[in-house]
């Protein structure tokens, strides 16, 4: 119900910011390509791996800035630490005037009401360019309206060892969890094995909730107000784990790996396949032209029930305490033409987010990375879906509790029950706390 | 045979004295178990990425400096060192003319919540820096420090003051009060006391908290990541920090960063290490 | 609201063990370091050749930021291939393939050994300057009185290091009851939560800018802290009376 009234209030004020912003563009149409005099901007760009790409973001704006006499100052902040950056800014109002971060933080800090509704210029970039696809959509509504402009996604793919799985007999890759395992099992000798997937207190290891989605189980119920997970269907997704553990296939370390564990392991030849976002298929067609050519590159694996491969967003959002908002939409909008975002994603590896960008040459098929990420846009999932992706999910996430369950039962030993029951209580606890 | 605690004389006052050889034999396996982890450094600083993953090895087959080119002449690193440099220095300067002086009416003087002043100088420093860094980017806001070397040697002097501030008095204790009263006697003031009789005989103590203080500010991360936002302002850790761009580390330039941040350190060890010499307080104390 | 903070901290299955493991990490490691520190510190307290050297060599684990630090013991601690897995194989102990940090029985000595040789260099080196605090006649009185060398390591040498001891176990206690880079970097408390520690369950909170609940989780060791300042400065104060 109450989503209903945001709707209608959403949809209201975005009329109304649309209407406004065109007239006071026909009022004031001569003057449009400039800015006052003085005007300063504050960019904070996510810092990625690609000097060529940080490069080009960084130029492409300073040149916007001097085109239209707007004083641009571009800071590249590293991704991995936006958010201890962004809590600081925040309190001690120190927030740029434009800022790159991922639909996590966004959603997090847009409840406090930090940033300015973007409706209207969401609205304009989609259909002057074919429109946005749906995964992004549908993942980038928040409960407070458009609050960031998306410029990319980033979203796992299967990498594997070809050369070691062709050898093994299995040339094609795994369609579902239990052929992954049963591959896995095929190409796991002493110093390789085949599952390099973490099972750690971290991000990846949340790659788990997919897993256990895809068979069914649930985080929350329906309304997203209480826990769910319960159910026969976690169990079934607790025995495929234990199996796959019990064969001896996850590779050493995968308990405790931090982010790079599993990338540190795929390229130390030691891991057979691996979830990553392309940034390993990136290091290895520089570092190790060997490997690049002994990796290929698939969706994720199935579950019984369904595919779920979750998109994460990069979004550009403004802060409320912007000085000069009309002139930050501008360049965020700037920023979304053609030809520098399709010289962008060439150098970065980030998915495209509106329907025209599918056409640029970087994902026309001959790059298996790019293609893959195309194909993550497309058939991706939301943030959380099939659960509801509200706070309390966001914070389930960051606790790690579904891997948690997962290394109760692998590391500790506990049976199902009795690991499912703490997931539930420590589940609940945070539903509860978001009522 | 008892065992030799390394206690100073002459070998004519120590006959039960360990061998020479014995004595390099335990200095030799401490410093290989100790710099194991740092050789592992230096090497995968002289390696390729492939070598580093593909061909783990106790030797590199191949070398390269290519780890140090990216980093000082892609990545200016040096700018950065500066940056250190000056920010470490001035915080070990002022850290122990101030804290010289706390140490040392909280060790000499009576007065009024003397020891309630003694214990909130630690409690301060009991939160984490974790809690911390947000209220003191907020004090730096308002400031008007943001985002500049002098904020940031701010926020490190109060880390560093109380620190320096407790270390020092356990060194200032040692110094007999006899010698003291017997200058004052001799018409030195409290001052004249302090820097010719107290500060001479505890160079052992302002040169660890010299040390103390300085691989401190050198070495911190967290705070400067959320005070400095200009590139051209970071601090080496915050440089080194900003190489891990993706889930794949760049090993190579990262130990790299470390091979160079740590020349300085070793070369002010060297330096405060020969104020750590027992003839310098026992001399003193005879004559 | 502060309150309502502490209760869902108790609540969290991973209080009991990030207590445990926080009271065992400040403890082993602090009994650790002063040993390793206390030794160390006799052994170049003496004159030889290259002393200057040996000294600066030993504090070198210190120097450099702490996440670097602890990034290398994960390249140590990699199970195939990590150096400390080659460095064991080449002196004739062959493991096959150990996971250091990602089983419950190694997990938490793997973090232990890391913490210890990062941060032994700071009671090493107070140690060595309060040794030179130590008038020489102090010794040579004990000699004459016939004390033999562990006599005059407790009659003379202990007492004069006592007071630099206090404080550095104080201040080393405060910065690893409160350390992350320790933890996070090596198992970021796992695997399960065998390594888990406060810092490292406040971090999940802030990561939903839940800034409440993390403080909550930041400051649990305080009261611990608190009785262990109170202890150590009265200790202090006291020697200051004599």
């Amino acid at each position: 119900m109450t989503t209903e009234v945001n709707w209608k209030r959403r949809k209201m004020l975005a009329l109304s910011v649309v209407s406004a912003a065109l007239l006071s563009a026909t009022a004031t149409f001569p003057a449009l390509a400039a800015f006052e005099p003085g005007t300063k901007l504050t960019f904070w760009g996510g810092l990625i791996f690609s000097d060529e790409a940080n490069r080009l973001l960084e130029d492409t704006v300073n040149k916007w800035g001097a085109d239209n006499g707007v004083e641009t100052s571009v800071v590249m902040i590293n991704v991995n630490e936006t958010v201890q950056k962004v809590s600081a800014a925040v309190q001690s109002g120190s927030m740029p005037d434009v800022l790159d971060l991922t639909l996590d933080l966004l959603a997090v800090l847009a409840q406090q009401d930090l940033f300015v509704p973007l409706d209207d210029l969401y609205g304009k970039i989609g259909a002057a360019q074919g429109g946005w696809f749906a995964g992004i959509d549908q993942a980038a509504a928040l409960a407070e309206g458009r609050m960031g402009i998306p410029y990319g996604i980033t979203g796992n793919l299967l990498l594997r060892r070809t050369d070691l799985l062709d050898a093994a007999g299995y040339p094609e890759a795994p369609k579902t969890w239990d052929e992954l395992v049963e591959q896995a099992a095929a190409v796991t000798k002493e110093s390789v094995f085949g599952l390099g997937l973490a099972l750690s207190n971290n991000w990846d290891a949340n790659l788990q909730i997919s897993i256990l989605q895809s068979y069914g189980g649930r985080i929350g119920d329906a309304e997203g107000k209480n826990s769910a997970i319960d159910s026969e269907a976690t169990r079934v997704y607790l025995a495929w784990l234990k199996n796959a553990w019990d064969k001896g296939v996850f590779s050493p370390g995968a308990t405790t790996w931090d982010g790079a564990g599993d990338n540190q392991a795929y390229l130390s030849g030691q891991a057979a396949f691996i979830a990553n976002t392309g940034s390993v298929g990136i290091a290895a067609s520089t570092q190790d032209p060997e490997l690049f050519e002994a990796t290929g590159y698939s969706a994720l694996p199935s579950g019984p029930l369904s595919t779920i491969s979750p998109l994460s967003l990069q979004l550009r959002a403004i802060p409320s305490t912007a000085s000069n908002v009309e002139a930050a939409k501008a360049l965020i909008e700037h920023l979304s033409q053609p030809e520098f975002i399709s010289a962008y994603y060439a150098a970065a590896i980030y998915g495209p987010v509106l329907q025209n960008q599918a056409a640029f040459e970087t994902f026309d098929g001959r790059n298996a990375i790019h293609s893959g990420l195309l194909d993550v846009v497309k058939n991706g999932t939301a943030p959380g879906a099939p659960d509801v992706y509200n706070p309390a999910y966001a914070e389930i996430s960051s606790n790690f509790i579904i891997p948690k369950m997962a290394q109760r039962v692998v590391v500790d030993g506990w049976g199902f029950d009795e690991a499912i029951a703490e997931a539930h209580q420590q589940i609940q606890a945070i539903y509860d706390k978001y009522r | 045979m008892t065992p030799d605690l390394g206690l100073p004389g002459t070998p004519a006052q120590r006959p039960l004295q360990l061998g020479p050889i014995l004595t390099w034999a335990a200095i030799l396996v401490s410093l290989v178990l100790v710099l194991f982890p740092i050789y592992w450094m230096v090497i995968t600083s002289l390696k390729l990425p492939r070598e580093i993953y593909r061909v783990p090895a106790l030797w590199p087959s191949t070398f390269t400096y290519d780890n140090f080119r990216i980093l000082i002449s892609d990545k200016g690193f040096l700018t950065n060192i500066r940056n250190s440099l000056i920010v470490s220095s001035t915080v070990t300067v002022i850290t122990l003319l101030f804290s010289s002086f706390a140490a040392y009416s909280m060790v000499r003087f009576r007065y009024r919540f003397r020891g309630l002043v003694g214990r909130a100088i630690l409690f301060a420093y009991l939160t984490p820096t974790s809690l911390l860094f947000i209220p003191l980017a907020v004090v730096m806001a308002n400031l008007r420090l943001s985002d500049t070397i002098q904020g940031l040697i701010l926020v490190y002097l109060t880390f560093a003051l109380p620190f320096a501030t407790w270390m020092l008095q356990g060194y200032f204790r040692a110094v007999p009060q006899e010698l003291e009263e017997q200058a004052m006697i001799d018409g030195l003031s409290r001052f004249g006391t302090l820097f010719r009789i107290v500060l001479p005989l505890s160079a052992p103590g302002l040169a660890a908290v010299a040390i103390f203080t300085f691989t401190s500010a050198w070495n911190e991360m967290l705070l400067a990541l959320v005070l400095i936002t200009d590139p051209e302002k970071r601090t080496a850790p915050l440089a080194l920090n900003y190489l891990i761009t993706s889930d794949v580390l760049p090993w190579g330039p990262l130990m790299a960063g470390a091979v160079i941040s740590s020349v300085p350190l070793m070369i002010l060890y060297f330096i405060a290490q020969r104020f750590m010499v027992i003839g310098l307080t026992s001399g003193s104390v005879k004559g | 609201m502060w309150f309502d903070n502490f209760v869902a901290l108790s609540q969290k299955p991973s209080f009991l063990a990030s207590l445990n493991n926080t009271v065992v990490l400040v403890v082993v490691t602090g009994v650790l370091k002063l040993l390793i520190g206390l030794g160390l510190a006799l052994l170049v307290n003496r004159e030889f050749k290259g002393r200057g050297i040996v000294r600066s060599m030993l504090m070198l684990p210190w120097a450099m930021p702490a996440f670097v630090a602890f990034l290398v013991w994960r390249l140590l601690y990699q199970p195939i291939g990590g150096g400390l897995s080659l460095a064991l194989d080449a002196i004739g102990f062959d493991f096959g393939v150990i996971d250091w940090l990602g089983q419950r029985s190694t997990a938490m000595p793997s973090v232990i050994l890391a913490s210890v040789w990062r941060g032994f260099p700071f009671w090493f080196i107070s140690i060595l300057a309060a040794l030179q605090t130590i008038p020489n006649d102090l010794y040579e009185a004990a000699r004459i009185d016939g004390a033999n060398r562990w006599q005059q390591f407790w009659a003379v040498t202990f007492p004069g290091i006592r007071a630099a001891v206090i404080v550095t176990a104080l201040l080393s206690s405060i910065w690893t009851a409160n350390s992350f880079e320790n933890v996070w970097l090596l198992t970021q408390g796992g695997p399960s939560d065998a390594t888990m520690v406060f810092p490292v369950l406040a971090f999940f909170g802030m990561q939903t800018q839940r800034i409440g609940e993390a403080a909550a989780v930041s400051v649990a060791t305080l009261p611990a802290l608190i009785v262990l300042v109170l202890l150590a400065t009265t200790f202090m104060q006291r020697g200051d009376e004599k």
